[in-house]
């Protein structure tokens, strides 16, 4: 695509997202991303943004469908990550075999919702995922599944090959986490007991992680979508609040302070989005935007007040979501690790 | 110079906790976060425990870091149901203390304090609710925003303006003590807070309410200076929640690490080390600070500066920490009890000013101390 497809491509999903997620936002936060908001995305292409036309979908380049991400985190990061979720795990991983693909289909048109048992692998879980294959039947327990409501998920099972599965059916959420962020998404643990499963490859622990690890410019776009959003309503706030008789745009603090992060925003978005990247860009990009939206969402808050603190004013979402994001779609030690590599030539900060 | 509590004050400081640990349990905490209700339960049997002395401004002080390092939402619901009697304490008649203040002790009472409005927030004296003189009393009209305590309280102890500012925009305002079952009073539940979300927040509308002339806290005209003086006391109490959030969240830090890896941190690689490190550092600072601060104050010799100082690092320090404590401690964290101590901790930077507002009384106040230096040494000089 040519930049000013890009642009257009950029604007048209602004304008829906400004018309249909923003105006519900809160919404979901409160009651879950519903299916038919999840059909509204599907429409425009969303669900599918990475899932090639063969099988449905939109078929945009990695480009395109991080616009898609950034301006959904811009109103609602929970539907972006509905979108990533499908486009940067799901689907890579079902690639992986030819037969099982055919499930893209309901998947881009948001009539299958899915899941991708990834948050296993991130720091700070000590546990393993206790899926079993005994006589034609896939069973066990899985904690911290994101989008647990999902009618389909994709995990690495406990068996001597690893292997990655595909369960279609047999899912029931378990016990509710507590949720700090994307709260549209359920988050719970799920307890599968299913016969209608297939495998799709081997090794599914390493599948699932290099597709982690592969997401590189997806969350960082996520992660700029809720920078932004969060650094809108704090400059459109603070020229209309008043205190002491002045806009609070017009103490050195706010103006400067909010600025700078603006400044942040735009060379990190430049960056993350230019044409071809080193391998060390990527990651790069995704260490910087996640702290960008954590900083920004934190400033954007405290500028709001009182009222930052309450949900109505839509900005404290930002400020869970982007810690939740970093959390749940980041690597902490190994980000960094990859990271120290790429920039040293060789394995470098591990002791 | 001595840094040890008293023995009254380690024993004050271990029953809390005691409390604190078989009260405010994991679940408890987690069932009023989820649902936005007061802990009336937990007010009572913090209450009937005999464990809340706010006779001794030493012990709440401690009692309140205790419960806070539990859990800061039904911690702070459970003690701070005197919020603001400071004010009565001070300013009241001996009428009024009798007639306040003593139910309040006994936890037969709930109040509150009332001073910020829609469009005024650090501002205080930018508040529109007016108090008129008429007949024996006033009649107050206009509405305050985000009241703790406000849907609970039997009585809210309120700024208003009763006179038209002299050029002086902090001058003609007065405090009041207005009995919530007034008529005219309405009051409106506050849902969808980030934190501290078992603490009962509310807006609360006076439309011509009628309130006897006895009611008038102190004099007339001279609420921004009372609001001030309390301010300079419940921020030591904030810096406090504060304190209590970081260090529990240093807690459960240390045992989730213990737990995923060899029993003891000793073994976990420099760079958690070094994190560790330093939020312990910072939180024994703000304590330090807070203590500081709260030894003058109890000493009915109060340092604004300091107060202040000790208000936004602890609060700072609370935000930085439970953030610290999420990144360590990953998806365990998130979905534990962490997540809970990252949303309240927020609120510890906004409410009773906000770091901005703390700041700029920490340097204005270095200001003018140097002027009255100079001023001193000029004058001792000729």
């Amino acid at each position: 695509m040519m930049a000013e497809e890009y642009q257009l491509l950029r604007s048209n999903i602004r304008d829906f997202a400004q018309k249909n997620i923003d105006s519900i936002a809160v919404k979901i936060e409160q009651g879950g991303l519903s299916p038919e908001t999840a059909r509204s995305m599907a429409s425009q292409g969303f669900m599918g943004a990475r899932i090639p036309t063969e099988y449905g979908g939109t078929g945009l380049d990695e480009r395109g469908y991080m616009i898609v991400l950034e301006e959904l985190a811009r109103c609602s990061p929970s539907a972006a990550v509905r979108v990533l979720i499908v486009n940067s795990l799901f689907v890579p991983l079902v690639m992986a075999s030819e037969k099982s693909r055919e499930i893209l289909r309901d998947v881009a048109s948001a009539k299958t919702n899915v899941a991708v048992d990834h948050c296993g692998l991130l720091e700070g879980h000590s546990g393993t995922s206790g899926v079993m294959i005994e006589g034609g039947r896939a069973r066990g327990r899985v904690d911290y599944v994101l989008n647990a409501s999902a009618d389909a998920i994709i995990v690495a099972a406990n068996d001597p090959q690893n292997s990655l599965l595909l369960v279609r059916a047999g899912l029931r959420p378990a016990e509710e986490h507590p949720r700090l962020g994307l709260r549209g998404l359920n988050f719970s643990s799920l307890i599968i007991d299913s016969t209608d499963f297939e495998k799709l490859s081997e090794n599914g622990s390493r599948l699932i992680e290099a597709a982690v690890s592969d997401m590189d410019l997806e969350v960082a776009a996520v992660s700029l979508g809720i920078a932004a959003g969060a650094l809108a309503k704090a400059v459109e706030y603070s020229k209309a609040r008043t205190t002491f008789e002045h806009p609070l745009k017009d103490y050195q603090p706010v103006a400067f302070g909010l600025s700078l992060l603006r400044a942040e925003e735009e060379i990190i978005r430049d960056f993350a989005y230019k044409e071809h990247h080193a391998a060390a860009g990527k990651t790069m990009a995704r260490v910087r935007a996640a702290a960008l939206a954590r900083n920004a969402t934190n400033q954007a808050l405290q500028v709001h007040g009182g009222y930052g603190y309450f949900e109505d004013f839509g900005v404290e979402k930002f400020y869970r979501d982007a810690m939740a994001l970093s959390i749940l779609f980041s690597r902490g030690t190994k980000d960094m690790e990859r990271l120290s590599e790429q920039v040293f030539g060789s394995k470098a900060g591990f002791l | 110079m001595e840094f040890e509590l008293t023995e009254a004050l380690m024993d004050a400081r271990k029953k809390a906790r005691e409390f604190a640990i078989r009260e405010m349990t994991p679940e408890l905490a987690r069932k009023h976060d989820l649902s936005e209700e007061y802990p009336d339960d937990l007010r009572k049997k913090a209450f009937a425990s005999g464990i809340l002395d706010y006779s001794d401004p030493w012990k709440i002080l401690v009692t309140m870091e205790e419960f806070c390092r539990i859990d800061a939402g039904t911690g702070i619901a459970s003690i701070a149901t005197l919020f603001g009697m400071e004010l009565i304490m001070l300013f009241g008649t001996e009428e009024q203390k009798q007639e306040y203040l003593v139910p309040l002790n006994s936890g037969q009472a709930i109040m509150g304090l009332a001073v910020t409005e829609a469009a005024a927030g650090s501002d205080v004296a930018g508040i529109k609710t007016t108090a008129v003189k008429s007949g024996d009393g006033y009649v107050i009209n206009g509405s305050k925003m985000f009241i703790t305590n406000g849907q609970l309280a039997d009585f809210l102890v309120v700024l208003t303006r009763t006179a038209q500012p002299d050029g002086k925009r902090h001058h003609g305002l007065s405090v009041f003590i207005v009995d919530m079952d007034s008529k005219g009073v309405s009051r409106n539940k506050l849902s969808g807070k980030l934190g501290v979300r078992a603490t009962n927040t509310a807006e609360i509308v006076f439309d011509n309410v009628e309130v006897p002339a006895k009611n008038l806290l102190g004099e007339e005209g001279k609420g921004f200076y009372y609001i001030m003086t309390f301010f300079n006391i419940s921020r030591i109490y904030v810096a406090i929640q504060a304190v209590g959030i970081a260090q529990g969240a240093l807690d459960r830090t240390l045992e989730l690490i213990e737990r995923r890896g060899t029993g003891s941190i000793e073994t976990e690689k420099e760079q958690v080390l070094m994190t560790l490190g330093e939020m312990a550092t910072r939180i024994e600072a703000a304590r330090l600070l807070t203590y500081e601060a709260a030894s003058r104050l109890f000493k009915f010799n109060p340092d604004p500066k300091l107060t202040s100082m000790a208000k936004a690092y602890a609060a700072e320090t609370a935000v930085h920490v439970t953030e610290k404590a999420l990144e360590l401690t990953g998806v365990e964290g998130l979905a534990g009890d962490l997540e809970r101590s990252f949303r309240d901790a927020k609120i510890m930077e906004i409410w009773e000013g906000t770091s901005e507002v703390e700041k700029l009384i920490i340097a204005r106040t270095i200001g003018r101390e140097r002027m009255k230096a100079k001023a001193e040494k000029s004058g001792g000089s000729t």
